[in-house]
């Protein structure tokens, strides 16, 4: 230390550090030309892949685990396929962050999904009006889109999302890929005899007492789709009246849930994806459990129950409260082609039954090599009427009859806003905290 | 421009001005000549923690002032603003009163219970420094360090079919088998082992010279007297600083619930992920986070009170 | 009150012997001080009186009561130790009530004990302070009236002084004594400061190496030390080679090696015969110097070669040689100033107390009897 710093001298330094700091993070790379349509006609695969190519044949999805295939078996499948169709593999990665956190935390950054990487967002219906609201979605079948858009064509219009504004000529902001899913539930059927079981209030029978798995009705979601189908099923019969998407028709819910339901369940959890309690389920120490319909038919199929066929899944007829996953494309997606052949791709025969199903000869291949517990929490019913038909033999009796009689379909904008309410609720009325 | 951005631009604008406005730093321009060559040689980490340390926490607290809005009637977004509502909603409604009395109860209750069980080790490896004592200590401390095997492996332990149960069946104490899973008695099990508990103990014991308690012994007081009336009393200052200690890390159990019970529980840190995830609540978590925070820096400053030296009057 | 008798002690440490076979009787109201240099086991055979060891074999008897195997708080005791032991999160009063408590005395009566207590230790008036707020000297009077407080069988002190400093070390080690003249309680001090043993004891056992060497009346240990380490240790002797000339019954002759001259000791082991090789032992300030020509009325008188001669602390000490064998002469009275010029002349000493102690082939200066 030569001579002693002035405060002058330190201060102007830490300025102009903090200053070149800013700087450098603030240098982006030059945005990734978007890919002009005028350019290129997509009709023709070879345009296609420049296009592709221009673009960077990558696509980044948000999506759920798919029972472990998304990162083992989809990457691969997915850049045979392209490679097939148009020439050039294209790279598929997935978000492993929690898209709650993203959309919680990137708004207040003023990002959007495309800025943090995503092009494709696969989630349940349940959050199209979150994400519309926040402005992240771009129609799929817009002007000069539809020749690589196939499947989507086929896809039935229950399935489709449309809404406002429409964009180059499109208004398509979301698709299914699931013909359904929903929250049901499964009982064992050497403890009850299962002709008492046609609703879902026939779940508060005595001998179910503290025999039951359950979302917690408190802070999960699940748990309040699991009631809701209670809910609807007191309307149905009488017991409450009033519109189901009502605060006070839930609050009477909870009334009666607290009477009811509250002692027939002994653990709140997931059953579909927790080794513990499913033990518990096979052990006979729980007799019934709420969870999605895929769990519920991969558990019907677990080696243990194949050898003691003991489990059931009951399909309340009132109605079961549905969710399904939905594709859709990333407002401002650095790759607009890729983005949509993924999704084209995820409402084909090959990715619905993942791999596993009849070809044009009727011959069953099973293209992915899954197991049949993987296939039946994989395939959910098909998106169109050809799709269902070329189901697996080995697969149909895990499947109910009139799946579309059952669907019980959410006011999505009704509950956005009211999870917290709803927990509070259960809290305040059932647990009288 | 982004929100970032235009914070660090402040930053400069800040840092420019003050460097210009001699008269009214006059106070500070003494400090900084003496430390200022010292103070540059810093500022590299000063910036660093700062942007990576405290600007973070700042935002954090700042966030605990926000209120929450809904946006286009399906989202909740937090909202710049400044209200106590959070503050308020944390020591009215119900369900965070319970989880902050809750949570705290049970890290006083576990930091006692473990105080107990960690004396007499304490005081045995202190008096009588066994060979391999280090080793002892140290082992005592696994469950710290491997915490994801032995929180699975106690959780084993209490299976209806494990060992615990095994055990105390055939001592016929119980008929039926006791069901923990999933519930907050696990928890509490866990927290009440002693583990860094036995380390800082005995360190107090240690410093308790010998010599006090020889002249108890001779005075009459039996072992057991002399433990409590002479030895506990002056080794207060380390028995009050581990406990402060053990408590302030134990009001912030979060691994531990969620595995054992779920991660829906009634622990405060818990309450804070859930304000976070499903309920989309940042001012709210941000708040809860605050509190909890701030207790812990409550715990802490009377732990270092206590570590101060006493002078003579 | 209670005699202490120790039958056979030994206590280990590993491979060294600290107390190694010791018998010794104290009797009753005594003021002992068990005295040695640092190591020799004094500490050891203390802290086996009281309890806080156990001995590998023998026994210790405190009264008629077999107490080798009773655990310190059953044995009625009070101990101070080398550093203030006064708790320090209790006052002065509470230190002394707790001891009296622990002896189970009525609470009625415990108040007026502290202060008369308190009052035997000249600190009226100091009930309430802590420890903190007492001198060194201030802690371990109070430690000392604890011990008494109880009225214990025995009082042992672990080297009281050793941690007070020299002004305060010589004023409390008269109060020790006063103290014990005043309650008649037995006390055991150990001590490596032959002043405080000798001036407080009223028994003095010297400890070496883990026996006791010698044992005795603080002057009687003092004048006629029996062993080479006695000798040695106490006070300053002139040792010088003899061989023994004659043997009465109440006094010897001997003279020294390589030379003639030849000295009465009144103070000689009983089992000396013409011929045993002895050491001569005169205390240097057992020496009085005299004039050349009044030689003859004085016995055993030598001449002295003198080299040095310095005042320190107050005393004219006199280093020289006497028949060649180094002899020191600690002077005092009011003539020993003029001892200061006396450098490198010769001057008369006169020894009237020789001691006789035995002398071995291969003798080294610390080796015992």
């Amino acid at each position: 230390m030569a001579r002693k710093l002035t405060r002058r001298e330190f201060l102007l330094t830490t300025a102009a550090t903090t200053a070149g700091i800013a700087a450098i993070t603030s240098c982006k790379k030059a945005p990734a030309l978007v890919t002009s349509l005028g350019e290129f006609d997509l009709t023709k695969t070879d345009q296609v892949r420049s296009a592709l190519e221009k673009e960077g044949a990558a696509v980044h999805i948000t999506t759920w685990g798919f029972e472990g295939l998304r990162a083992e078996v989809i990457p691969a499948k997915f850049a045979e396929y392209t490679q097939k169709k148009y020439g050039i593999p294209v790279t598929y990665t997935f978000e492993t962050e929690s898209f709650s956190k993203m959309m919680t935390e990137l708004p207040i950054a003023g990002k959007t999904a495309a800025d943090a990487g995503l092009d494709v967002i696969d989630k349940e219906e349940e959050y199209y009006p979150r994400l519309m609201a926040l402005e992240w979605l771009e129609p799929i079948d817009q002007e000069g889109y539809a020749p690589i858009l196939e499947n989507v064509k086929k896809v039935e219009e229950s399935y489709k999302l449309r809404d406002e504004p429409k964009v180059g000529g499109s208004d398509l902001y979301g698709t299914m890929y699931q013909g359904f899913e929903w929250l049901q539930a499964l009982i064992r059927k050497d403890k009850v005899d299962i002709n008492n079981y046609k609703d879902w209030t026939d779940l508060a029978r005595a001998e179910l007492k503290g025999r039951g798995v359950c979302y917690p009705m408190d802070g999960d979601s699940r748990g309040h789709f699991v009631f809701a189908g209670f809910l609807n099923s007191l309307i149905k019969q009488g017991t409450i009246k009033g519109n189901l998407w009502d605060e006070a028709t839930w609050e009477a819910g909870f009334k009666w849930w607290k009477d009811n339901m509250e002692d027939k369940v002994h653990k709140w959890g997931d059953i579909g994806n927790n080794p513990d309690l499913r033990l518990l389920l096979e052990t006979g120490e729980v007799w019934w459990g709420a969870t999605w319909g895929v769990y519920t038919r991969a558990m019907l199929a677990l080696p243990w129950n194949r050898r003691d066929n003991a489990l059931w899944a009951f399909y309340p007829k009132s109605g079961i409260l549905t969710n399904r996953e939905t594709c859709h494309v990333a407002k401002g997606t650095k790759h607009p082609v890729g983005a949509r052949i993924l999704i084209d791709w995820m409402m084909s025969n090959e990715f619905v039954h993942a791999g596993w199903y009849k070809d044009e000869k009727g011959v069953e291949q099973n293209r992915w090599n899954i197991t049949e517990d993987k296939y039946l929490a994989l395939y959910t019913g098909g998106v169109f009427d050809d799709q269902r038909k070329v189901m697996p033999e080995f697969a149909k009796p895990y499947y109910p009859e009139n799946p579309g009689s059952l669907i019980l379909p959410c006011d999505w904008n009704w509950y956005s806003s009211r999870g917290e309410w709803i927990s509070k609720a259960y809290q305040r009325i059932v647990l009288g905290s | 421009m982004d929100r970032v951005k235009l914070f660090l631009l402040l930053l400069v604008v800040v840092t420019i001005v003050l460097a210009e406005a001699n008269p009214i730093m006059n106070r500070v321009k003494q400090f900084l000549r003496r430390h200022g060559s010292t103070l540059l040689l810093l500022s590299p980490l000063v910036i660093y923690m700062a942007l990576v340390f405290a600007v973070p926490v700042g935002f954090q607290v700042a966030f605990a002032f926000w209120r929450r809005e809904l946006y286009k009637g399906v989202l909740w977004r937090p909202v710049p603003a400044f209200t106590l509502e959070n503050f308020v909603r944390a020591f009215t409604e119900l369900e965070y009163v319970k989880s902050l009395g809750w949570t705290v109860g049970v890290a006083l209750f576990t930091s006692v219970v473990a105080l107990a069980l960690a004396l007499p080790v304490a005081y045995f490896l202190a008096r009588y420094k066994p060979w391999g004592g280090a080793f002892i200590e140290l082992s005592f401390l696994l469950p710290i360090f491997g915490d994801i095997f032995t929180i699975y492996a106690l959780s084993y332990a209490f299976t209806p079919t494990g060992p615990v149960n095994w055990v105390l069946m055939n001592l016929g104490l119980i008929s039926e088998p006791l069901r923990l899973q999933q519930s907050p008695a696990m928890v509490i099990v866990w927290m009440c082992l002693p583990t860094l508990m036995v380390l800082l103990i005995r360190s107090a014991i240690a410093g308790v010279d010998v010599m006090y308690e020889e002249a108890s012994q001779v005075m009459g007081a039996s072992w057991l007297r002399t433990f409590f009336k002479v030895t506990i009393p002056l080794a207060k200052k380390g028995i009050m600083g581990a406990l402060l200690l053990t408590v302030s890390s134990a009001v912030g159990a979060y691994t531990l619930p969620l595995i054992l019970v779920g991660p829906y529980n009634i622990w405060l840190a818990n309450k804070i992920t859930k304000e976070v995830d499903p309920y989309f609540n940042y001012p709210m978590a941000s708040a809860l986070g605050v509190i909890l925070t701030a207790l812990c820096a409550v715990l802490m400053y009377l732990y270092l009170r206590t570590q101060e030296e006493r002078r003579a009057a | 009150m209670a005699n202490v008798r120790v039958e056979g002690l030994t206590k280990r440490y590993g491979q060294v012997v600290a107390v190694n076979n010791v018998d010794v009787e104290i009797k009753e109201g005594s003021l002992t001080a068990i005295l040695g240099p640092s190591g020799c086991g004094k500490t050891t055979l203390l802290r086996c009186i009281a309890g806080l060891l156990t001995p590998d074999a023998g026994k210790v008897f405190i009264g008629k009561e077999d107490v080798t195997n009773v655990p310190p708080f059953k044995r009625n005791l009070g101990m101070v130790f080398q550093r203030p032991s006064m708790f320090p999160h209790m006052t002065a009063y509470k230190n002394i009530a707790w001891a009296l408590q622990l002896r189970g005395w009525p609470k009625d009566k415990i108040s007026s004990r502290v202060t008369e207590m308190l009052k035997l230790v000249h600190l009226e008036g100091m009930e309430e302070r802590a420890f903190s707020q007492l001198s060194g000297g201030q802690a371990q009077r109070v430690v000392i009236a604890r011990a008494l407080a109880p009225q214990p069988d025995i009082l042992l002190l672990d080297e009281p002084l050793s941690s007070l400093d020299a002004k305060l070390r010589d004023q409390l080690k008269f109060e020790i004594a006063e103290i014990h003249r005043k309650t008649g309680c037995t006390t055991i001090m150990v001590t490596h400061d032959q002043s405080e043993a000798l001036t407080v004891a009223n028994n003095v056992l010297l400890m070496f190496e883990g026996k006791i060497v010698q044992e005795g009346d603080p002057l009687d240990v003092y004048r006629n030390p029996k062993t080479l380490f006695s000798a040695d240790f106490i006070g300053t002797n002139n040792m010088m080679p003899a061989k023994v000339v004659e043997v009465g019954a109440d006094k010897a002759i001997v003279q020294l090696d390589g030379a003639t001259t030849r000295l009465e000791a009144v103070s000689f082991p009983a089992d000396i015969r013409e011929g045993t090789p002895v050491w001569a032992c005169v205390r240097a300030d057992d020496v009085d110097i005299v004039d050349a020509n009044e030689r003859n009325r004085y016995s055993n008188v030598a001449e002295v070669d003198v080299q040095r001669s310095s005042l320190t602390g107050g005393m004219v000490i006199v280093e020289g040689k006497l028949k060649g064998i180094p002899f020191r002469i600690h002077a005092g009275g009011s003539g020993r100033f003029e001892l200061l010029d006396v450098a490198g002349s010769t001057i008369s000493c006169a020894m009237p107390n020789v001691s006789l102690i035995h002398r071995d082939q291969d003798d080294s200066v610390l080796k015992a009897q």
